[in-house]
């Protein structure tokens, strides 16, 4: 027996790039996969053995010669029934077998097709059950589910907690707060859109901010010395005459802002020795 | 105790429709990202009638999303009469108490209409409220949405470092140097309702006559919130100029104007103005001293001379590292440099232009870029900057 009489599986990935140019498609409905189109292959190669063997035993029936293998001297005369004869209907079976081989192939493709939606969905829908479950657990576990007297009452409160006070409880925030080990990856690059904006790209930038409070501290006020050192050199050095005394208004003028700047410097540093800016990033 | 509400409301005219889309959608991209959370998020446009009808599709994109669109009807008028943002506030206001949701559960979240928010925003907002210790919050804003480099632009960078000395004022007794912000702000609804936004005539500083009622009310109920807000700076220096007229013309208004103003917040306030009007005076006297030759008078000025050098240029050198890993274009030195002194003299003449202009009302700045209206990136990818 030849290759048609393999099975689909045995015939191996020989077949895989050819088949689907060899066998022409006559429904005109689109290709399954690869054993959609070993089956339609497994067709043809029959049919072609079937009509060789048609063509044999057109060739064995004629009277001048004798069949090959009717070596025994059973010789079988042309009033018996030739049984070994083509149907007059194999054709059209084979065609018909063919087009419904090729729509179930398509069938198939779409119920394949279907079901990796269904999986995605059914992923989909696991998840967010899972994510469900969790918010459900974690709201479970809020101090606000659960009325006793720590709940804030109905009605408008007056509270008026003191500087000092919250600065303490700040301090504990902090301190709970742990440490972000410095070898943590970076960020990936930004793009531009409100996705980039992640707990991890503020934290890592709220972490430097406050990394370098003392050394931006210390770094101005040695600055700033140098600088003003440096002018009043010059102006010591300039000799110039006094001027008349309405000019001492100008001066008066530039120094306005300058507690401003020192306000907001003090502040600037006040605020983030004692809160801690970092959020707790969730799993 | 029900679990608590934060009400996102975004309050703009509303004809910025593709700001407005990108900062709703980061909210509902981000509530939807986060994990717990443990609050119930609701987000409110409140737009005027002009805004919506500017581009309703877009308002409906944005409702089937799941935003609640609240219209300020055309003839509404608050009890005193107060108009532009103030109105469309306290109308919000009034919505929330026809609802039910002035409550202490509920909190809320302002929003402009180029406010966007991110897991971080989120975040500090969840802790905030959980840690219950204040009734009002704001944080620091940053402003890398469309961020090219431009001298407003980087001028816009100190405000982020600026906005450290905003936390500590706000949060210090009196608030010395008038900090508050007008959007990336909690307050939980039934204050906020209590208070309200309602004002004589038309009010530019809003946000500032609100902090003041809230603390003469309340006492010092403000806290730091954590989390960034991401914004888009001026798109040009004209834009700039308007924008810092404004802030100039709230602070006038609130000196001369807001009648809740205690004498003690009024002269802080009104320092606060005086310090930003003296620098261009500053700058000219400096350039005035090598003509005049009155070199012994700065015997004294120069001692703070390099203090306040060095922590204006503090601020543009942190500015820009906070922005560090959110901005995708980088520009060289020395356009850095030109860029910042640039911007610095614009802030430094804003002042002055706000003292002989009247203020407008609805003077805001366009939030979208020209280029915006044609390109359809803008609605994919709205904050996107590709350089």
């Amino acid at each position: 027996m030849g290759a048609s009489g393999r099975r689909p599986r045995d015939v191996g990935p020989d077949f895989g790039g050819e088949c689907s140019q060899g066998v022409p498609d006559e429904t005109g409905l689109p290709r399954g996969g690869l054993d959609d189109d070993l089956i339609l292959q497994e067709i043809d190669r029959l049919r072609e053995e079937l009509g060789s063997r048609s063509t044999a035993q057109g060739r064995s029936s004629s009277p001048a010669e004798l069949p090959e293998w009717d070596e025994s001297g059973v010789s079988s005369g042309p009033e018996e029934v030739d049984w070994a004869a083509s149907s007059p209907y194999l054709e059209e079976r084979l065609r018909v077998a063919r087009t419904l081989a090729s729509r179930l192939a398509q069938e198939a493709g779409n119920v394949e097709r279907g079901m990796q939606g269904l999986r995605t969905a059914l992923e989909t829908m696991d998840q967010e059950l899972g994510r469900a479950s969790d918010e459900l657990d974690f709201v479970r576990g809020e101090a606000w589910s659960e009325p006793g007297p720590g709940s804030r009452p109905a009605t408008v409160p007056v509270p008026r907690p003191s500087i000092g006070s919250s600065s303490a409880t700040d301090g504990r925030a902090a301190a709970s707060i742990s440490p972000v080990p410095t070898s943590r990856p970076l960020p990936p690059n930004a793009t531009g859109s409100f996705q980039d904006f992640t707990v991890a790209r503020y934290n890592r930038t709220v972490e430097e901010l406050h990394a370098r409070r003392r050394a931006t501290l210390w770094v101005v006020l040695v600055l700033a010395a140098a600088i003003s050192a440096a002018l009043l050199f010059l102006t010591l050095k300039a000799h110039e005459p006094v001027p008349a005394v309405w000019l001492a208004v100008l001066p008066l003028v530039w120094m306005i802002p300058v507690p401003f700047f020192v306000v907001a410097f003090r502040g600037t540093h006040r605020v983030l020795r004692e809160h801690r800016l970092e959020l707790p990033e969730e799993p | 105790m029900r679990q608590p509400t934060v009400l996102f409301q975004i309050t703009a005219i509303g004809k910025h429709p593709r700001a407005l889309e990108a900062s709703t959608r980061s909210v509902l991209h981000w509530v939807r990202n986060t994990p717990k959370l443990g609050f119930r998020p609701l987000v409110w446009l409140v737009i005027e009638p002009e805004g919506y009808w500017s581009a309703p599709e877009a308002y409906e994109r944005l409702e089937r999303s799941g935003a609640k669109l609240v219209v300020v009807p055309p003839g509404y008028r608050t009890p005193s009469g107060t108009l532009g943002k103030a109105r469309a506030l306290q109308y919000a206001a009034e919505e929330r108490h026809r609802l039910g949701l002035s409550t202490p559960e509920v909190w809320v979240y302002h929003q402009d209409e180029e406010t966007c928010v991110g897991q971080d925003t989120l975040l500090g907002i969840a802790a905030f409220i959980r840690d219950g210790r204040s009734l009002v919050g704001a944080g620091i804003i940053l402003y890398p949405i469309d961020w090219l480099g431009t001298p407003s632009h980087v001028q816009e960078l100190t405000r982020s470092y600026d906005d450290l000395r905003v936390l500590d004022s706000m949060t210090a007794p009196g608030n010395p140097t008038a900090g508050f912000h007008g959007s990336h702000f909690l307050v939980r609804a039934d204050i906020e309702d209590s208070v309200g936004w309602d004002s004589k005539g038309y009010s530019p500083s809003e946000d500032l006559v609100f902090e003041i009622r809230v603390r003469a009310r309340y006492g010092a109920v403000f806290g730091v919130l954590k989390g960034f807000a991401y914004e888009k700076g001026a798109f040009s220096l004209r834009d700039q100029l308007r924008q810092r007229r404004r802030w100039m013309h709230g602070v006038l208004h609130a000196v001369f104007h807001c009648r809740e103003l205690p004498l003690r917040r009024r002269v802080t306030v009104a320092y606060s103005g005086l310090s930003w009007i003296s620098a261009l005076p500053s700058v000219v006297i400096l350039v005035a001293s090598i003509e005049l030759r009155y070199g012994p008078l700065l015997i004294f000025t120069s001692i703070f001379t390099g203090f306040i050098w060095v922590s204006m240029i503090l601020a543009y050198v942190e500015g820009l590292r906070l922005h560090a890993l959110y901005v995708t274009r980088r520009v060289s030195l020395l356009r850095f440099f030109a860029s910042g002194l640039v911007g610095a003299l614009v802030d430094v003449v804003a002042p002055w232009y706000a003292l002989v202009t009247r203020p407008v009302i609805g003077d805001f700045i366009p939030k979208e870029r020209p280029t915006d209206a044609t390109g359809e990136r803008a609605t994919a990818s709205p904050t996107a900057v590709q350089l």
